[in-house]
């Protein structure tokens, strides 16, 4: 009887002891584990029911294999849902150490060896990176199972028990339940070569030397095994389908309809370093010093199916940077399948070798080999090197995660779920943003609903499966078109009952504000609670995808089944195992040990070869990354490192490339810099600068920076001049000068009318008191109009509040054709001031954006852009429209204090200051110019947002080329559909606001002509970004 | 024969339908010894009748809310029927039918009536804000109900007073169709209407319109400012009388008034404000040169004000332009204001620059700081040569040649 594994033993210690500990630090922070611990939560809440109403307006979770969740759901009736979330992934750590050491055994025959290679998984790079930053739970249980049944399958194989069948069957199940990629993909790549493995032993065994195997006779040995390797297959074929058969069914009933996500996998890993490194280096980690060995090894005849497997995973894994992985799995699968589980699975299948090149680099004849060439210093050098390598590697992936948060910082949920939970708000779909992978967590302790979710294959809204966001919540991050998907949200949130926002970016405050949101309450844990007001509740009866009932029998009791079976079928053998209380005989593989004598002198040199190519090539990164660094060695160097800092805002690296002869101190720099608030310096992201030298001496340039940013309301595109100057040998940017205006008080007054709304006086669970409902105030619809300019129809006209009270305005336009069919519906976004104080006017417009059109297939642009336009068939041209207004009662966002002064007009271009008189920061002005014709009929309404705020009794320059509006063409101009507060326009102007004096209106345009138009109006709309 | 064969055949075919065993009715005889037809709402309503042979019956209830049917306590010769709480507590009709063996033998109305000794009043008011004149009207809608919630009978008289300032009036309803209702018309004057009803001395919660001024009248505005002068840097405060509406109320706080100011060029200049005691003010500073304003004020579509004027004089009247040693640096400044003091920081200077053969080669801007402007005109860009330069500060152009060497 052999001794108990020493190395496993204490594989399993530090293992445990390392990753166990470790998790509670960065598990919650992963991409993919919240997600899962929310899914847990659906199976805690209703383990039978799949669908559930919290994502996505409803989704099923038939869409992903349960047993990883339900089993977190089984545990968190213990000690809640975390505590299942960490037994679980205690589970799984325990299941890959456990799993490599059989893998290691069954494919070198080793114990000591398969110790190594246990000892080693617990420091892949791959695993920590998979665990402590990926988070996937499902993909490492699922493949550890895999790792535990390959001994099962080949023992069946080669010794045709039927016990080996069982047990290996079991275990299929299992990983099928768990994730379903790993057991298709794991067919394909792990079992494939193994059962060729399995017939070379056998030829072996009938040859005695692996030389004397030739094809014929391995052809002989599968055609002897073939009925075992066809039953083993079509077993498993049936449990892959049959355990998870309603994901299946639901995977055929709802197709994915996603567009492609962009994901990091995907990327060229040489032109998008970042992403070559996460899903490149971290996962090869040390054993990219070790490629040369690996592929000796897999490429020996006994290997010889490994060897073809793990190049094609090697290959697959190097996403889009080479051609290779998109031709051999075509454009569906490449854009769907994430593809650095084949990195995972190709680093995995390395463990043995690696195992092996360690026994025999500590202990073996590698280690007499470079001792006897290079002596004995030498090889404690180059094994303090590899070990040190494998440290750094651990260090560096534990603390990516440190460094380079892919998380925004822990919120603290309390206070959400509680305002949630307070006065009936979970009667209104929520919207989180900036919260990360966190939002999950917020749905899992909910019972509210978002329009937002975090399992982006289970969408079912057009919206969001034809744009290439992950999610809502992030979109920032994906440029025009995410923010273009969010403001689609924002601007109709009718549509999807949603009232409540919760910021925690700033970055998304314009938007909301510019798209009619207000500011409700900060809470305790720093989050804004946005809301928009005329929004109807979610309806009580919500529609569902129903599954039949037995499906669901199906999906729930089958997953833990598989466990169970699995479990009782291999405790016995794990049993005698572990604790020797029998003696079994060794398990067929372990005959096929080697010897490992005499380390063939040629693989030393191409390994030390390929080390030191491996080392050049890392040692030329740094190079590229030292010269992308050195940022005043050109001009364009330090115009880039200058947008950067600033984009970054790090003032003092930006101060830092300003001349220093300028004698403008980092002092005055900052408090110039930081008194600057405005849309591009708080709310913008640096997408895209050009840079075009006007002029270059030796010693000085003059340069034109044409930046583009993302902002969250639009691409804000601004023109620069810069001059440079080269100072010893480095170039400087010439500070600009600054407004030297002083605003004349020290100390002023302001007075305003303040108004205040209780909300619910009486404190009641019942509904509201009616004497509490404050009466909708009555707005009027002054002129509004149908036109279509540059192929795109647009609703533009006039509105006032002719009530006595403050008004938020939600402006509904519905384009109908001349057979009254219904064409699109859109509100008005940011082409309007949406509160109005008594009497206030505002000019407003409706774009009819994609998801408007009622054939979102035919009319909807690939990607949202602001000026591209898919125009409609000519049957379908909309010639009639109908407004619905509603006024609410506002008692926010009521700045009016910004006056336009020191306007002009030369050469086509307005040029004007707005100046604030006010006792409020305007962090944003907005210019909202209306276009009106000789007649003074209202033609056209354009805005423009300034780039920089206007602060206290202090001036902000502005220009504005007005537009050609020549072109547009007037197709409606009835009021006659216009209705208020669902009240026929006319009739309530004529009770409410009898003898309207409509030269009040022409008077205050400005006389201004231009192409198409004769006179313009100017309004002015002022965000304010921090309300004191 | 074979008709008679036929005929055998139909006999056992019909001839096999079971007998019905309903009992002959004659023989069993139901009497209601009930009388009284009208109660009021949760009385008590017990249904007696007196029976022969028989007591297997059943009596159906039927109200506008539903039905029902009771089984009897079976005393000697009567059979005793307790209409429930539902039933007998819901005003209206109640009718009911005496079931046996599935046919009715005796059937009869009940008049359940509201129970006025419990009164309670249920009223709404509606809108809860109005203009003051003679157009806008809330509606006072009063239900009052008996204790178990029928609404009393028509005809029951509810007094409804509503009060606004020192008046009190009062109003004797009926109710009508389960309700009452009045239109109290909004006064000329704004302020708030308390609104009241009472029925069979039950009271109800005191309720509110607010009455809002109705629309403004023409108003005047007026300017108030430190001195006259130009100095882009003094603020001018624009401010309105204080605005009332048709019936001498002060408008609503809040209402935005618009001061456009046309300048000399007939640009059209803007602020805005809002009325607080009937009275807006808003800002704008001082032009930065010679002007002339045309000021007026609006409620859009309502009141417009009379149209002042306000005109500045140029706050510099002239300034001096020097040029460092090497002459790269154009100084401007410095810039006095009208009491020859310095003026305040911040005053627009603009230099245009054109070569030799008359191209403008670049607009320089910067504003002043302690009365001083300069604008650097480095080797690099201006190599040496002729230039004409020409120097803006407050609406005064100076044109300069300039010789760099």
């Amino acid at each position: 009887m052999k001794r108990t594994n020493v190395l496993l033993i204490l594989a399993l210690i530090i293992g445990i002891a390392f990753h166990g500990s470790s998790i509670f630090f960065t598990l919650e922070t992963t991409y993919d584990a919240l997600i899962h611990l929310f899914f847990a939560d659906h199976y805690a809440g209703s383990w039978f029911e799949p669908w559930d109403y919290r994502w996505y307006t409803g989704f099923t979770v038939q869409a992903y294999p349960p047993l990883v969740h339900q089993s977190i759901a089984i545990l968190s009736y213990i000690g809640g849902l975390k505590f299942g979330m960490f037994t679980v992934a205690i589970i799984g750590i325990i299941l890959f150490i456990t799993g490599a050491y059989r893998f290691g055994l069954l494919m070198t025959g080793d114990r000591r060896i398969a110790g190594y290679t246990s000892l080693l998984a617990v420091f892949s790079s791959t695993f920590i990176e998979t665990l402590h930053i990926f988070g996937q739970l499902p993909s490492i249980i699922g493949l550890s199972v895999l790792l535990h049944s390959l001994p099962e399958i080949y023992l069946w194989i080669k010794t045709g028990k039927r016990r080996y069948l069982y047990t290996s069957l079991s275990l299929i199940a299992v990983t099928v339940t768990s994730h379903h990629v790993t057991p298709i993909f794991g067919m394909v790549f792990f079992i494939f070569p193994l059962i060729g493995m399995v017939i070379m032993d056998a030829c072996k065994d009938e040859v005695k030397v692996n030389k004397a195997i030739t094809f014929k006779i391995f052809f002989q040995k599968f055609k002897i095994l073939f009925w075992r390797i066809v039953s083993f297959g079509m077993f498993s074929l049936v449990l892959i389908v049959g355990c998870i058969l309603p994901y299946w069914i639901n995977s055929k009933k709802n197709p994915i309809t996603q567009v492609p996500i962009p994901h990091g996998s995907r990327d060229n890993f040489l032109e998008v370093t970042s992403s070559g490194l996460v899903f490149f280096m971290i996962p090869w980690g040390i054993l990219l010093f070790l490629i040369p060995y690996i592929f000796y090894r897999y490429y020996s005849k006994r290997y010889l199916f490994f060897g073809l497997s793990i190049s094609m995973l090697t290959i697959l894994g190097t996403g889009g940077t080479t051609p290779i992985p998109l031709k051999i799995l075509g454009e569906t699968a490449f854009n769907i399948l994430t593809l650095d589980r084949f990195t995972l699975w190709a680093t995995i299948m390395a463990l043995p070798i690696f195992g092996e090149f360690a026994f025999r680099m500590v202990e073996g004849d590698i280690k007499e080999n470079l001792q006897n060439r290079f002596g004995r210093v030498y090889h404690r050098i180059l094994g303090g090197c590899i070990a040190g390598g494998m440290l750094f590697m651990i260090i560096f992936t534990m603390s990516l995660g440190y460094f380079r948060p892919s998380q925004p910082q822990k919120i603290k949920m309390l206070p959400i779920v509680n305002f949630l939970n307070q006065d009936n708000h979970d009667q209104w779909r929520y919207l989180p943003l900036g919260f990360g992978d966190q939002m999950a967590w917020l749905s899992s302790q909910t019972n509210a609903m978002t329009v937002d979710g975090n399992y982006h294959s289970a969408r079912r809204l057009p919206e969001l499966t034809t744009r290439a966001i992950e999610r809502l919540e992030n979109s920032k991050f994906r440029g025009v078109e995410g923010i273009g998907s969010l403001q689609q949200f924002l601007t109709v949130p009718e549509k999807y009952n949603l009232k409540y926002i919760f910021s925690n970016d700033k970055f998304y405050d314009p938007i909301l504000y510019f798209c009619g949101w207000q500011r409700l309450q900060q809470l305790e844990n720093g989050i804004m609670v946005w809301e928009k007001l005329n929004i109807p509740p979610v309806a009580s009866v919500l529609p569902k995808q129903d599954v039949h009932k037995a499906l669901k029998i199906m999906w729930g009791v089958i997953p833990l089944l598989t466990v169970i079976i699995a479990f009782i079928i291999n405790i016995q053998v794990i049993w005698y195992r572990v604790l020797k209380s029998r003696k079994i005989p060794p398990p067929a593989y372990l005959q096929y040990n080697l010897a490992f004598k005499g380390f063939p002198k040629i693989m030393v040199n191409v390994s030390h070869i390929w080390s030191l190519i491996v080392l050049l090539c890392i040692g030329y990164g740094f190079y590229l990354f030292y010269l992308k660094n050195a940022s005043q060695i050109a001009p364009t160097n330090v115009i880039n490192a200058y947008y950067d800092a600033l984009d970054f805002k790090e003032f003092g690296k930006a101060h830092s490339y300003l001349d220093p002869e300028s004698e403008v101190d980092l002092a005055q720099y900052m408090l110039e810099v930081s008194v600057t608030d405005g849309i591009l310096s708080s709310y913008a992201k640096l997408d895209s600068i050009g840079i075009t030298l006007l002029e270059e001496h030796e010693k000085s340039a003059k340069a034109r920076v044409d930046t583009r940013w993302i902002t969250p309301l639009e691409k804000v595109e601004k023109s620069e001049e810069h001059t440079l100057l080269k100072r010893n040998g480095n170039w400087y940017i010439q500070p600009k000068s600054f407004d030297n205006h002083l605003p004349p008080d020290q100390l002023f007054t302001s007075n305003n009318t303040a108004f205040f709304n209780h909300g619910r006086r009486r404190i009641t669970t019942q509904q509201t008191n009616h004497e509490d409902v404050l009466k909708q105030p009555v707005l009027e619809v002054i002129r509004a109009k149908l036109v279509k300019f540059k192929g795109q129809y647009s609703i533009i006209g006039e509105i006032q509040n002719v009530d006595n009270v403050p008004a938020d305005v939600v402006i509904n336009g519905t384009l109908y054709n001349d057979d009254d069919k219904e064409l699109a519906s859109y509100n008005a976004k940011y082409h309007m001031k949406h509160k109005l104080m008594p009497k206030e006017t505002t000019h407003f417009k409706i774009n009819f954006e994609g998801i408007a059109w009622s054939s979102t297939k035919d009319t909807l642009p690939p990607t949202f852009n602001p000026d591209e336009f898919t125009p409609i068939t000519l049957e379908e041209q909309p010639t009639k429209f109908n407004l619905q207004c509603a006024g609410n009662v506002a008692n926010t966002d009521l700045y009016k204090q910004v006056s336009l002064q020191q306007l002009s007009y030369q050469e086509g271009v307005i040029q004007g200051v707005l100046f604030n008189s006010g006792i409020q920061e305007v962090t944003i002005p907005q210019l909202l110019v209306s276009y009106y014709n000789d007649k003074k009929e209202l033609v056209w309404i354009d805005h423009n947002f300034l780039a920089e705020g206007v602060r206290i009794q202090r001036k902000q320059y502005f220009n504005y080329s007005p537009i050609n509006t020549s072109n547009v063409e007037v197709i409606n101009t009835s009021l006659e559909f216009c209705f208020v507060n669902g009240l026929p326009n006319a009739t309530i102007a004529e009770k409410i606001f009898p003898n309207r004096n409509y030269a009040h209106n022409e008077e205050q345009l400005q006389p201004l002509k231009g192409n198409g138009f004769d006179f313009i109006k100017l309004e002015m709309n002022s965000y304010i970004g921090n309300p004191k | 024969m074979k008709k008679i064969i036929y005929i055998w055949f139909l006999v056992l075919l019909f001839g096999c339908k079971g007998t019905t065993k309903k009992e002959v009715i004659q023989n069993v005889n139901f009497v209601s010894l009930s009388t009284k037809k009208t109660y009021k709402a949760g009385d008590a309503i017990h249904l007696k009748f007196s029976y022969t042979k028989s007591s297997k019956a059943v009596l159906i209830l039927k109200n506008a809310m539903g039905s029902t049917a009771l089984i009897p306590q079976v005393l000697d010769k009567t059979l005793e029927f307790a209409v429930p709480s539902s039933f007998n507590r819901y005003a209206g009709m109640c009718h009911w039918s005496l079931i046996y063996n599935q046919d009715v033998v005796v059937s009869g109305d009940l008049s359940i009536l509201p129970n006025s000794s419990k009164t309670h009043i249920e009223s709404y008011l509606g809108p809860r804000s109005i203009s003051a004149g003679e157009v806008d009207y809330s509606m006072m809608v009063i239900a009052p109900t008996d204790g178990y919630d029928n609404p009393l009978s028509a005809g029951t008289e509810v007094q409804m007073k509503h009060q606004f300032e020192n008046a009190i009036q009062e109003h004797t309803l009926e109710v009508k169709n389960l309700l009452t209702w009045k239109n109290i018309y909004a006064p000329t004057k704004s302020g708030r209407i308390l609104v009241t009803a009472s029925c069979n001395s039950t009271i109800s919660k005191e309720l509110t319109s607010i009455v809002f001024p109705d629309k403004a009248i023409d108003f005047s505005i007026n300017y108030e400012r430190n001195h006259g002068y130009a100095d882009g840097n003094q603020m001018i405060t624009f401010e309105t009388s204080i605005i009332y509406d048709t019936y001498g109320n002060i408008i609503s706080d809040g209402t935005l008034v618009s001061f456009l100011i046309e300048d000399t060029s007939g640009m059209l200049l803007r602020a805005m404000g809002t009325t607080i005691n009937g009275i807006a003010k808003a800002r704008l500073l001082h032009p930065t040169k010679k002007e002339s304003w045309k000021i007026s004020g609006y409620i859009t579509g309502v009141a417009k004000s009379n149209t002042i004027s306000v005109s500045f004089d140029a706050a510099i009247l002239d300034y001096k332009i020097g040029l460092s040693a090497n002459k790269r640096t154009v100084m401007v400044g410095p810039l006095e204001s009208f009491m020859q003091q310095i003026v305040p920081d911040g005053m627009p200077i603009s230099l245009h620059i054109w070569d030799s053969e008359n191209n403008l080669l670049e607009i320089k801007q910067t504003t002043s700081r302690l009365g001083m402007g300069e604008f650097n005109l480095p080797p690099e860009f201006f190599p040496n040569g002729t230039y004409k330069i020409t120097i803006e500060v407050s609406g005064l152009k100076k044109t300069k040649k300039l010789v760099l060497e």
